[in-house]
């Protein structure tokens, strides 16, 4: 049994892995600048100081494009949580790619709405990451918590947790990006955007799937870019 | 009993019940993991202060429901919103809780597991606690071939303990598996539950496990509207899961809200109490019944009580957890 784990894993690496130098990370970014837990960010059009201390998400569904002879799709199938608090988890797990060829990428900001309804999962997807709702099912797609100088809630904390499967709340968007010509490609998502349109003294917590949940989603899903 | 093709090596399904719902192949049962998922339902080392389990607000001896409170009664004597429903044939279900919150039987123990009022603990504490359990972690081994306990094989042990929680052994099934014969009043009983209660209450499990009003009122002072708060839909506003008739001698009180304590008092519901004020299919209609035909349908619904189900020695309290 053991010798055959071996053995389905180094099948799976190379499959996956054709160009190991190759990599692809995410990065987010507050008006171009790094994200660090912690530290403070300025959002002048809110006039507001924000402080971020969780920042998790799932991306899922990727796909690369390859545009060789004719255009061909090659489906990655993983199920990823992001985790700012965890820098491994910023890196795509078993992908390798061939530059050259590669005219676009596709992935899905949250899960897709399978995994939403087919119980207890493991790993990224254990609900020991705190990204599963408890009271109602479904998964958490993307989740921020921080506080803000201009936040009217408790403590001046602001909580969003973003997800929802069912229609009308579908919350997992999708992302198109043009691939660049380089090994190490990063995707970045920038969060100012995001807080340039929410006013934290009125808006600062999401806590079930909602219109708003939407709305903030897609704010979310247009906010990444490729470097 | 008999049964027929195995879903699952360990799992079988009684002959004349229709297919389980539940998916076995991404949580295959074995023994060893009915066993572990037994202790944790209970053991209250699955909240804060370890002073609740699962079972104090799902009892063997009550089909897995709670008798003693209308409303259940979880950490520091807090009292919850809903009646603690009866436990059984999980497997023929596809939602879960009385608005259906929850959509997967792996999945719900997450919710009284975190419940502030039920055991105010989170998944992530009770592995960490688990961790440090020598008990468990021998269990989780011998059952996942795993070191590392995580909150997926948590919860898919709680599954496959409650999965094993099949009622079919009530005098209704020996009558259809030809083994005996109703009674002149339960038959007659048995023709007006066909007649009035069947397409909400379908046998043989006396459930479509939909959603439906049965014309009770709102209770004001609970304000609870059911299924629509899971779907924002006006259309589900008061409809609650249809639960099974199985057991009912053991897991009164009735309803959502445990506000009838007997029989009599839902028969004399559905007999004078629904006002035909909605028109949809899932409302039901009014309808009328001489107290001898409610003798006669109460003598029917106690065929369906299962004492074999009720006192099995396999599904209550493992001594295991005594020496451990
Ligand atoms: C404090 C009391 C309490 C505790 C503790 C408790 N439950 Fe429950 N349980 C309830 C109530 C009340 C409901 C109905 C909730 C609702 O409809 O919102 C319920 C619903 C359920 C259901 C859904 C049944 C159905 O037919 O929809 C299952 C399954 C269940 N509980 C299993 C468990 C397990 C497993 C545990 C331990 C991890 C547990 N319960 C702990 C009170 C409790
Ligand atoms: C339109 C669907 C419908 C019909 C018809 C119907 N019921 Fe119900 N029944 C329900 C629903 C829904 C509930 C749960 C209501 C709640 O708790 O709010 C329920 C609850 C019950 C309960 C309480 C069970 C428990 O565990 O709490 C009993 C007993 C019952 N029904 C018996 C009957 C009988 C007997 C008939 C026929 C005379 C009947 N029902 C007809 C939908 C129906």
């Amino acid at each position: 049994m053991r010798f055959f784990f071996i053995g389905f894993f180094f099948i799976f690496h190379q499959a996956f892995s054709q160009d190991l130098k190759s990599q692809l990370n995410f990065e987010v970014l507050f008006n171009n600048k790094v994200v660090v837990l912690g530290n403070t960010y300025f959002d002048s059009i809110q006039n507001d100081s924000i402080k971020i201390n969780t920042l998790k998400f799932y991306i899922s569904e990727l796909s690369l494009e390859y545009n060789d002879d004719v255009k061909r799709l090659e489906n990655i199938p993983i199920r990823q949580l992001i985790n700012l608090e965890d820098p491994k988890t910023l890196k795509v797990k078993n992908i390798g790619f061939n530059v050259n060829d590669i005219e676009r990428i596709f992935f899905t900001l949250g899960l897709d709405s399978l995994v939403n309804v087919s119980g207890a999962l493991g790993g990224d997807l254990d609900p020991t990451n705190g990204m599963y709702w408890s009271w109602q099912s479904g998964y958490i797609n993307f989740k921020m918590e921080g506080v803000s100088r201009n936040c009217k809630n408790r403590k001046k904390a602001f909580h969003f947790h973003l997800g929802g499967y069912k229609s009308p709340f579908i919350s997992n968007k999708k992302v198109t990006l043009d691939f660049p010509k380089k090994d190490v490609v990063t995707v970045q998502l920038d969060l100012y955007d995001f807080f340039n349109k929410t006013d934290l003294s009125k808006d600062f917590k999401i806590m079930s799937p909602s219109k708003l949940s939407n709305k903030k989603s897609e704010i979310l899903s247009k906010s990444f870019s490729i470097n | 009993m008999a049964f027929k093709s195995i879903d699952d090596l360990n799992f079988r399904s009684p002959n004349h019940f229709p297919n389980p719902v539940y998916t076995f192949e991404s949580n295959p049962v074995s023994l060893s993991k009915i066993e572990l998922g037994r202790a944790l339902f209970y053991d209250p080392i699955l909240s804060l202060n370890n002073s609740i389990s699962c079972a104090s607000c799902h009892s063997p001896f009550n089909a897995f429901s709670h008798t003693d409170h209308s409303l259940s009664h979880g950490i520091y004597d807090s009292v919850g919103t809903r009646n603690s429903p009866a436990l059984f044939n999980l497997a023929w279900q596809k939602n879960f809780m009385w608005d259906g919150a929850i959509n997967h039987l792996d999945v719900q123990s997450l919710s009284p597991i975190h419940h502030p009022k039920e055991m105010a603990s989170s998944i992530n504490k009770v592995v960490e606690k688990l961790k440090k359990d020598r008990f468990y972690k021998k269990q989780f081994y011998k059952s996942f071939s795993d070191s590392t306990i995580t909150g997926q094989h948590v919860l898919q042990s709680l599954s496959q303990f409650q999965l094993s929680l099949v009622s079919a052994d009530s005098k209704y099934d020996k009558v259809k598996n030809k083994k005996e014969y109703f009674s002149k009043k339960e038959e007659r009983g048995y023709q007006l539950f066909k007649a009035n209660c069947n397409n909400c209450h379908l046998e043989p499990l006396f459930s479509t496990y939909d959603f439906a009003s049965n014309g009770i009122p709102i209770d004001k002072s609970l304000q609870d509207y059911g299924r629509i708060k899971v779907t924002n839909l006006k259309k589900d506003s008061n409809l609650f899961k249809i639960p099974s008739l199985r057991n009912l001698s053991f897991s009164y009180p009735y309803m959502h809200d445990g506000r009838f304590s007997s029989l009599r008092q839902v028969l004399n519901h559905y007999s004078d109490g629904i006002k035909n004020n909605e028109q949809s299919l899932n409302h039901a209609k009014s309808m009328s019944f001489s107290s001898n035909e409610k003798t006669d349908l109460i003598s029917f619904l106690m065929t369906l009580n299962d004492t074999s189900f009720v006192f099995n020695t396999k599904h209550q309290f493992p001594k295991v957890l005594l020496s451990k």
